[in-house]
């Protein structure tokens, strides 16, 4: 076994002793069970009332019933994309921190340097390590999703549906991964621990809340209830003239939600899920073609501060402070 | 004629038939009683309206009476509801000796011959009697628009603007005047331009207006529709939905690729300097 794989299962073993990550981890499947299996329920009891009409009509002699509605089941998962851009990046954000903090705290950093392993394997074996642990609970909550939707919804869900489920949470990996590369490179280029874990939570803060509300908040329509621009009389054209003259202000406003990963991480997600209308007849490739500018704003994020991690560590000489 | 003795028995239930039409040309309802033999009661409407009859139905027997409410003879792709207050009922209970006024409105297909229609109200009640009131519709053709023509597959860049053709059609008899296009649009979007503003068209007419749409650039990427209806003087088509899929400019595409590529180029260069630790 390599040094990387070595040090990677570690991480996963070190990160299962962390009661902080194993409490967060529970909470997250707590939720995720509770509102799947509501979910699922609520799936079951439409499709319950759907052959409840039909047997109906059927006994009032009607030949001419309705069609089946769609009842997207994978849409039970949509509370979960709230969880994941909440819980599961506090998670992600713990991982990632931990990960170089107690190697410090422990003083098991230098032992481990002194050894024949070199920078970039210990960093890579952290993040094989912690991404494993990401992928295995994304694995885990869409086994649950799919599950529950088989036995208490009672619903077999399609192959294009089992593809989009998949992809889901496929994003949602990424979006947790992304956070736990933030975490590592705060905490490798910031040398205190609980200044590192502030300033990651504080950037968590900003990307996931303040970005998007800004999105809303300074749109321009969103001055005045029931809309700006209608409350002034304006028409459409006039609300055109007026938006061109401030075409700057607009694009910082666009540019600035654009930033946010948690704003990527859920419209890729409500177009995958269906959640967002529009997407039904989109295969799932199609859907990622279309949302291609939400995957780089998850990929791209996670490219950078991956090579910010490299840059940082492989050259810092007072990597082991506390 | 014995059946129709049975129909007057004070047990059995007296419809009595009321038609209102609710158009521009009355103003008050027109009530028409039904008897024996029942009446045939028409209104006119052009292809793609609405026409609504209000029915008053009595229960004189001396308990109360369930009623399975249905349409018969009416071709299949008009849609027929029963109203009471607003909702759509399939069956109604009347208490001895009460009364219920229904409305019961018929939808006529936007593609459909001018002609009379006939068809039937049936009711069932619950102790089997069956009662039927013959019913007519007839169509008129005299005013009549039809979008005939728009895009089925357009693609459009947030931030960036579209030119399409909308052709409408006169299918009536009659000249149609000021013909303009009504849009119904997602959140932002505008219709810069449409070109001509107003057509007139004589019958069996063509005529296409451009449209220019402009998309605003916080539009996220996916499926939309934008909602287009012809309005003329006298005469309405039928709503048409545009499907526009709208894609982000790839440019920014090519701005994340270059910068993934020199942040990667930096890293690999920073390594090859300072050398392997």
């Amino acid at each position: 076994m390599g040094p990387i794989l070595r040090i990677a299962k570690k991480e996963v073993f070190d990160a299962l002793h962390n009661k902080l990550f194993v409490v967060t981890l529970g909470f997250l499947l707590v939720l995720t069970v509770v509102s799947v299996v509501l979910g699922a329920m609520q799936v079951r009891s439409e499709t319950a009332q759907y052959y409840n009409s039909v047997s109906y009509l059927k006994s009032l002699g009607k030949t001419n019933l309705p069609p089946m509605p769609n009842l997207n089941p994978i849409a039970v998962s949509k509370n979960f994309v709230n969880y994941i851009g909440m819980i599961g990046a506090l998670l992600a954000m713990i991982l990632g921190n931990h990960a170089i903090v107690k190697e410090r705290k422990n003083g098991t950093l230098k032992l481990i340097l002194a050894r024949p392993v070199f920078r970039d394997q210990l960093l890579n074996g952290k993040l094989v390590g912690n991404l494993c642990l990401l992928a295995a609970i994304s694995l885990a909550l869409g086994l649950l999703t799919l599950t529950s939707i088989k036995i208490v919804g009672q619903v077999q869900l399609s192959g294009t549906e089992m593809v989009k489920l998949s992809l889901f949470f496929l994003m949602s990996f990424l979006y947790m991964a992304l956070f736990m590369a933030l975490a590592t490179a705060f905490t490798l280029l910031v040398p205190y621990k609980n200044n590192a874990l502030l300033i990651t939570v504080v950037i968590w803060f900003v990307l996931a809340f303040v970005f998007p509300q800004i999105g809303d908040t300074m749109d321009m329509d969103n001055q005045l209830p029931g809309g700006f621009f209608a409350q002034m009389g304006m028409t459409r054209v006039q609300e055109k003239q007026v938006l061109d003259r401030f075409q700057f202000y607009e694009s910082v406003r666009d540019s600035i939600e654009e930033l946010s990963p948690t704003k990527h991480y859920e419209r890729v997600s409500f177009a995958l899920l269906g959640v967002k209308p529009g997407f039904e007849h989109n295969t799932p490739m199609e859907i990622l073609k279309l949302k291609w500018l939400n995957l780089t704003g998850l990929l791209l994020p996670n490219i950078l501060l991956v090579l910010l991690s490299y840059s940082i560590f492989l050259r810092r000489e007072d990597i082991y402070s506390t | 004629m014995s059946d129709l003795r049975k129909l007057k028995l004070p047990l059995l239930l007296a419809v009595l038939i009321c038609l209102m039409l609710i158009g521009s040309d009355f103003a008050s309802a027109q009530k028409i009683k039904a008897a024996n033999p029942p009446l045939v009661s028409a209104v006119s409407k052009p292809a793609g309206s609405e026409i609504q009859y209000q029915l008053l139905l009595q229960n004189t027997d001396t308990i109360s009476h369930r009623y399975q409410l249905t349409t018969s003879l009416l071709p299949t792709n008009y849609r027929a509801a029963f109203l009471l207050d607003k909702q759509a009922i399939s069956q109604l209970d009347i208490s001895p000796s009460g009364s219920q006024t229904l409305q019961l409105d018929i939808q006529l297909p936007q593609m459909v011959s001018a002609g009379i229609n006939l068809f039937k109200v049936v009711l069932n009640r619950d102790d089997g009697q069956t009662f039927t009131l013959p019913l007519a519709c007839t169509i008129n053709k005299d005013y009549a628009l039809s979008i005939t023509s728009h895009p089925q597959d357009l693609t459009v860049l947030s931030g960036q603007s579209a030119r399409f053709d909308i052709t409408v059609a006169n299918t009536g008899n009659n000249l149609l005047e000021q013909i303009q296009l009504q849009f119904e649009l997602p959140h932002k979007w505008l219709i810069k331009q449409v070109i001509p503003q107003k057509l007139a068209l004589k019958p069996g007419e063509e005529g296409s207006f451009q449209v220019h749409l402009v998309l605003p650039n916080s539009q996220a990427a996916g499926n939309e529709k934008i909602k287009i209806i012809a309005n003329a003087d006298h005469a309405r088509s039928a709503q048409a939905e545009v499907p526009i899929q709208v894609q982000k400019n790839p440019s920014y595409l090519i701005g994340a690729g270059s910068l993934v590529l020199l942040a990667g180029l930096g890293t690999i260069y920073y390594f090859r300097k300072n050398g392997r630790r």
